[in-house]
């Protein structure tokens, strides 16, 4: 029964994470004046499904000379790190009723780095290297500022679990917002910060050499991380909202996914170095600033 | 607010250049007619208040956020293309076709203009008297793989038989079709005909 | 086997390898074939072991002793600048292009990277070459002219018009105001065509999806424009020796006086997602710097040149067709990088909106071409009437026309800098010589000048202000 639901889970997500990518695209299309992917089946909803299909069913190839083992197992890795992360959502059929969601989060999106750092590595190229050396830094330096982040709200909801967060005490949080959501989109290698897959640099960055399922396995992880990120916040910081309107917890996490694509549509990419830079002299400044305020305030 | 400044700088004519100096390597600028662009200091916000709450509050990042967000709602410009079609103009320059005469007599004379103009010689013709005495082509081939699209054929034509018809779906899967013959040509102008002509017809007053 | 034959038979990739990694003093002679071989069983565990090539001395010998002891041997550094040391390891290699997204079509880019840092940039260029200029030496006049479309894929027109103004120099031919005027009013729109597709390129490689889109759109428009008065969305064979090819289509006018009423607006919706926004700025201030002194001593023209402070713009100092007639201001920028480049081109397009509404205002009526049927065709209704007309139109459509010896070189202020044209005409209707001055080629002839020691994403953004099109530079 444990498995199914397990096995259920997943399923509905991957579907979810698919529809999200046709969401990413719609809008942004929408951004762009243009239509997005709109022809196949009523306006474009089988889209992903054949992306899916199409990705599934292609030669795997592995270039010369790579680290055979890494290289494939850096994709297996990332997409189940990513359903990982997915076991700490509170849901209905959660198998686990876990009191450390926050810690295990963080944890495993720590962990997540290293499967990325492979898949560059592993493949034998340099663009590939770059983009995982990039995406290394990038992550060391965001963790900083996000673990703290995460401590402050764990102090905050004497709590490591995000089920605690289920009150309207979560209203407190709101000035957290603005360095949680940039702090996510580092995390997630999202445009601005998407130096590791930046695509007008490094062809596709870590992801270069990948093609068929073990790109779509790359593919799927990020955006389910990415998911989660949404449905994180809207958690951790809506969840006040939810004695109001039920399905308040669902429209945050679409409002966020919006906000993160009109962010990546608006923005020209960070430099690499230009982002480390604000990480430890900007943000992490101001977020031990925002705990030393925080604490005694609430405690 | 840009638009201000353009009629403004509009307001404040400098004098016209003299027709004097036309092609004088020694005249120098003059200085007016210049004007310097990214000077950092003066900004859209000046003051310090100002920047602080504008660097605090992200204001420009704001204001680019905004301007994408009026172009989500603003209505998709997208042709939905083999349904929809751009406009095209009566001076289009897409596939070739020969044309023929209202009575059904083909017009071209092989005076071998096109070929000869053709910059990219993509064209070929031979020619040898018919029975009936008319000169005509007996072969006329057009690589369109080769052709560079100028016009130069049709305008060289003395008689309108070349032109690019209004037609640009004709991709093939070979480059064996591409390389057209005289029935492909002159199916071609048997089929756009009416198009071909009424170009020509509303192009005429300007050729 | 000497250490020369040695190297000579490695192949020219790993004897590269072996002369980095090791100082060349101490290359010893089993070094190498170790190396190899110990390469080529690699290969062979991938691919099986091939039967003709087997790596036995006797097949692989090429030279003798005597010939390859002649042989220099390169020096241990012919790669970098700095000397190698072996113990600290050495620089990446990253070859940037032609296959990339950034490259701007085919531009290949050798970097040597320290880190992200780049040390050297070294273009090659050659993989769009497709000898323009000697084609035309086998062209008549007529027949060179769409060949000029083609080389600055992004700024037709006003390839066309250096052409045509070199022509017309050699025939001592004037064109008629109408012509002016319309080439005016074209090269400028050919400016806006030009400075969409740099700034919207710049920004999608620097990350930023949308500016492209909504630069695009606009540009479509005037493809559109394009279209309706040459009949071909880019390579446009409309500016022609003697004037241009048609006169303007009715309601064209008033269309583009509608475009550029309006397209102010997109220029200040760029601006508002870019000028002053900070992530933008990091990215582009002090990136790519040229200096004055720089940017004269390597030749530069254009908005690179006039970005670095300079004042010179040949509409001004030399006004070529009705460009003393229209008032117009030449944005100048300060400190030469590429934020400037960037401010000069979206200022130079808030001109060249100003250019085209004085020619829309001041378009003189009357022909468009000169009445000199010995160089240009009659028109069409008289050539189906009159003998003369006739025969003028068969000469000059099979041999042209003959332009007097002589030589010119005509330049024009190109949306990417001067466009020249030298052309060399002996008496006969084909040109002697034709050389093509393309302001793209100096411009990226500086990247390693310009882009020595930024980063790669710097690169990206150096390779987008530099406005480079291949078709120019490899013409």
């Amino acid at each position: 029964m444990l498995i199914l639901c397990w096995l259920l889970h997943c399923l509905l997500l991957l579907l979810s994470v698919a529809f999200f990518t046709l969401f990413e695209r719609k809008v942004m299309g929408l951004f762009h004046n243009r239509l997005g992917p709109n022809k196949v089946s009523f306006i474009g909803l089988l889209q992903p499904l054949l992306d899916a299909f199409k990705l599934l069913s292609k030669q795997n190839l592995t270039p010369l000379r790579s680290n055979k083992f890494t290289y494939n197992m850096a994709p297996h890795m990332a997409l189940i790190l990513a359903l990982f992360v997915w076991l700490t959502m509170p849901t209905l059929y959660t198998m686990l009723s876990m009191n450390y969601s926050l810690v295990m989060f963080f944890c495993v999106s720590s962990i997540m780095v290293f499967s990325v750092l492979l898949a560059g590595w592993s493949s034998n190229s340099k663009y590939s290297l770059i983009g995982s050396l990039r995406s290394v830094a990038q992550s060391i330096s965001y963790e900083a500022v996000f673990s703290t982040l995460i401590v402050l709200v764990m102090v905050l909801l004497l709590s490591f679990s995000i089920r605690s967060s289920f009150s309207m005490s979560s209203l407190i949080f709101i000035p957290l917002l603005p360095l949680w959501i940039i702090c996510t989109l580092a995390e997630t290698h999202r445009a601005p910060f998407d130096f590791s897959e930046s695509e007008s640099e490094l062809v596709s960055g870590f992801n270069t050499e990948y093609s068929g399922a073990y790109f779509a396995f790359i593919f799927l992880s990020e955006y389910a991380v990415l998911l989660y990120s949404c449905m994180l916040i809207s958690m951790l910081f809506f969840s006040w909202l939810i004695p109001f309107n039920i399905f308040s917890y669902v429209i945050m996490t679409l409002l966020f996914s919006f906000l993160f694509i009109w962010i990546r549509i608006t923005f020209c990419r960070f430099r690499y170095d230009m982002l480390m830079m604000t990480s430890w002299k900007v943000l992490l400044p101001l977020v031990l600033m925002l705990f030393v305020c925080y604490v005694p305030l609430f405690i | 607010m840009n638009l201000n400044k353009l009629f403004a700088l509009k307001k404040a004519a400098p004098i016209s250049r003299s027709i004097l100096f036309s092609n004088n390597i020694s005249t120098s600028a003059v200085s007016r007619d210049y004007k310097y662009v990214g000077v950092r200091e003066e900004d859209l916000y000046s003051g310090f208040t100002n920047k602080a709450v504008n660097k605090i509050l992200m204001g420009e990042l704001m204001k680019g956020m905004m301007t994408t967000l009026g172009k989500f709602f603003t209505e998709p410009v997208t042709i939905n293309y083999p349904f929809e079609k751009g406009p095209l103009s009566p001076r289009f320059r897409g596939e070739h076709a020969l044309r023929r005469y209202p009575n059904g007599e083909e017009r071209c004379i092989a005076c071998k203009l096109c070929e000869a103009v053709c910059p990219a010689q993509a064209i070929t013709i031979e020619a040898e008297e018919r029975a009936d005495g008319s000169r005509r082509t007996t072969r006329y081939d057009i690589d369109m793989t080769k052709c560079i699209y100028c016009g130069f054929c049709q305008e060289a034509c003395p008689v309108d038989a070349i032109v690019e018809g209004p037609n640009f779906e004709y991709s093939t899967e070979t480059h064996e079709e591409l390389l057209y013959n005289k029935e492909k040509l002159l199916s071609n102008g048997d089929r756009w005909e009416p198009a071909i002509a009424a170009n020509l017809k509303a192009d005429n007053r300007y050729r | 086997m000497s250490k020369s034959i040695q190297l000579a038979l490695l192949g020219r990739k790993a004897a590269k390898n072996l002369l980095k990694s090791s100082i060349s003093n101490q290359l010893n002679s089993t070094l190498p074939v170790n190396g190899v071989l110990s390469q080529q069983k690699r290969w062979k565990s991938f691919y099986g072991e091939p039967a003709e090539f087997k790596t036995t001395e006797e097949q692989i010998i090429l030279a003798n002793d005597e010939t390859a002891s002649k042989w220099k041997q390169m020096p241990a550094n012919f790669f970098g600048d700095e000397k190698i040391n072996s113990s600290a390891g050495q620089n990446v290699i990253l070859n940037f292009g032609p296959q990339h997204p950034a490259a701007h079509g085919v531009l290949r880019l050798v970097l040597e990277l320290d880190g992200e840092l780049v040390r050297r940039a070294d273009p090659h260029i050659g993989l769009l070459h497709r000898g323009t200029e000697k084609l035309i030496e086998y062209k008549t006049y007529t027949q060179a002219l769409p060949y000029f479309d083609r080389l600055d894929y992004v700024s037709m027109m006003t390839n066309e018009q250096v052409y045509s103004m070199a022509v017309e120099n050699l025939l001592r031919i004037e064109v008629p105001e109408r012509a002016k005027f319309i080439r005016t009013m074209f090269a400028e729109i050919t400016r806006l065509l030009n400075h969409l597709m740099a700034i919207g390129s710049h920004t999608l490689d620097m990350g930023a999806l949308t500016p492209y889109f909504y630069l695009f759109e606009e540009r479509e428009k005037m493809m559109e424009f394009y279209e309706r008065v040459s009949g071909a969305r880019m390579h446009a064979a409309y500016v022609r020796p003697g004037g241009v090819a048609f006169d303007l289509p009715i309601g064209l006018m008033d269309d583009i006086y509608h475009f550029i009423k309006h397209f102010g607006q997109r220029l200040d919706e760029v601006d508002d997602m870019l000028t002053a926004n900070r992530i933008w700025r990091a990215r582009t201030i002090g990136i790519g710097t040229v200096t004055a002194e720089d940017a004269l001593n390597l030749g530069f023209s254009g908005v690179m040149l006039r970005g670095s402070g300079i004042k010179w713009d040949l509409r001004k100092s030399q006004p070529y067709d009705a460009y003393d007639k229209v008032e117009f201001d030449v944005p100048v920028g300060t400190n030469g990088d590429t934020y400037d480049r960037y401010l000069v081109r979206m200022e130079e397009m808030r001109q060249s909106l100003r250019i085209i509404e004085q020619c829309l205002n001041k378009m003189p009526t009357g022909e468009v071409r000169t009445d000199d049927y010995k160089v240009v065709p009659p028109r069409r209704a008289e050539m189906k009437e009159s003998m003369e007309a006739l025969i003028h139109h068969f000469k000059l459509f099979t041999e042209g026309y003959q332009v007097p010896p002589g030589c010119t070189y005509t330049a024009i202020e190109a949306p990417k800098g001067e466009m020249g044209v030298y052309l060399v005409s002996d008496g006969t209707s084909r040109p002697y010589r034709c050389y093509i001055r393309a302001p793209g080629f100096p411009h990226l002839a500086a990247m390693d000048k310009v882009s020595k020691n930024h980063m790669i994403a710097d690169i990206v953004a150096i390779i987008g202000t530099m406005d480079i099109v291949f078709g120019e530079i490899d013409r």
